[in-house]
């Protein structure tokens, strides 16, 4: 019985945990290589209950896994990127980090989009 | 042709505007933005050998250049030579001519893992250096457009400068125009994905150089100026945070007036860091 209810408390925590992550899957476009997504990638690593930043270049993504409690605004990035030279198009939310870039594909499903149709 | 390019320094005298971002030119320049409130340093080490009959000059240099984005599209630079030259059994060394200069990004598209940037750039050369030994003395300007075309497999950046030499104490040396080409493409890895790892790219570089004929007293050098053919190839690793590269200037043709130190061979090593 002690088993059961501590397995119990065990996946409440974890569910808890998988609750407060979120992942943004933002679509840039001008990224080549990993020297110009580096200062881009520094930045939005400085943002508080930012866990983790990666960048797919072939796909022109960057995921970025965070707190719940994180605020990345579409405008907040569209300036971030236009900063670093490069052309923000939309960013997707989904409810935990997949493990990027191979599951991005997962977390889009649940998702939600906002297009800020370039700059 | 500034006194220091004779010992064959071309590929060096410009090398100090690679930039920040991408896959990057060795000895030439990108239009790539260095980033808002961003920093770039690249350290340089050059190693040139020229000769002419009865005359061997071989010239050690390391440049610090300084990158900082000031705009989205305006970046600054700074840029000191440290350098040694022996010639004739005679040696002379220390600070040679630095160069300030500014480039705009006056055109951009981008698209899903590539780009296209077209960027002017200005600037002067001040007469740091010892002059006849180090540097020249003048005060010279210099101004150009790059244009860089890059996906995540291949870079392709290309310029055309034009230096207008002026003159100190009597010489002048002749104004020069330069249109080069650089070419990178991505080794490894063969699929980009996660990017941790870095990049590892051949990169091939083609440089024309025109000089005019210099002057003493108002009156023409028949031993100066003529146009050079170079090409420079070489390897470049990219991470996240560091580049380095290392590549080997070599003369392909020349058409020179008169006699003139001739380069042989200038190697070409430097690593960028970004902040």
């Amino acid at each position: 019985m002690k088993r059961i209810a501590a397995l119990g408390l065990l996946l409440t925590g974890v569910v808890a945990l998988a609750a407060d992550e979120v992942q943004y899957i933002i679509r840039i476009d001008g990224i080549t290589c990993p020297f110009c997504i580096a200062t881009s990638e520094r930045a939005l690593a400085k943002i508080e209950g930012v866990r983790s930043v990666h960048s797919d270049l072939d796909t022109g993504r960057v995921f970025v896994c965070a707190d719940a409690t994180a605020e990345l605004s579409r405008e907040f990035l569209a300036e971030l990127f236009r900063s670093k030279g490069f052309t923000y198009r939309s960013v997707r939310r989904s409810s935990s980090c997949a493990k990027a870039p191979a599951l991005a594909g997962q977390a889009s499903a649940s998702g939600r989009e906002h297009n800020a149709g370039g700059h | 042709m500034k006194q220091l390019d004779r010992p064959g320094l071309l590929a060096a005298a410009f090398a100090l505007l690679a930039g920040a971002a991408g896959a990057a030119p060795i000895a030439t320049n990108t239009a790539l933005p260095v980033g808002d409130g961003n920093a770039v340093v690249r350290g340089q080490l050059v190693f040139a050998r020229a000769g002419a009959p009865g005359v061997d000059v071989r010239t050690r240099l390391f440049r610090t250049t300084m990158g900082y984005g000031v705009t989205p599209r305006l970046a600054v630079f700074a840029s000191v030579p440290m350098l040694e030259r022996e010639a004739a059994g005679s040696t002379v060394s220390g600070i040679g001519d630095s160069a300030v200069f500014a480039r705009y990004e006056l055109y951009r598209e981008n698209g899903v893992g590539r780009t296209l940037r077209l960027a002017p750039f200005a600037g002067t050369i001040l007469p740091t250096g010892r002059e006849g030994e180090t540097g020249d003395g003048s005060t010279d300007f210099f101004g150009g457009v790059v244009l860089t075309v890059a996906t995540t497999r291949w870079g392709l950046d290309s310029q055309l400068r034009y230096d207008v030499n002026r003159e100190a104490h009597g010489r002048e040396a002749g104004d020069v125009l330069r249109a080069e080409t650089s070419f990178q493409y991505r080794l490894a890895p063969t699929l980009t994905g996660a990017v941790d790892a870095g990049f590892l790219f051949a990169v091939l570089e083609l440089s024309a150089v025109h000089a005019a004929q210099s002057e003493v007293g108002g009156v023409a050098v028949g031993n100066s100026g003529g146009t050079r053919l170079a090409v420079t190839p070489g390897l470049q690793w990219a991470s996240s945070r560091l580049m380095f590269d290392l590549g080997v200037q070599l003369p392909v043709a020349e058409r020179l007036k008169g006699t003139q130190v001739e380069p042989e061979y200038t190697v070409l090593g430097s690593v960028r860091i970004n902040f």
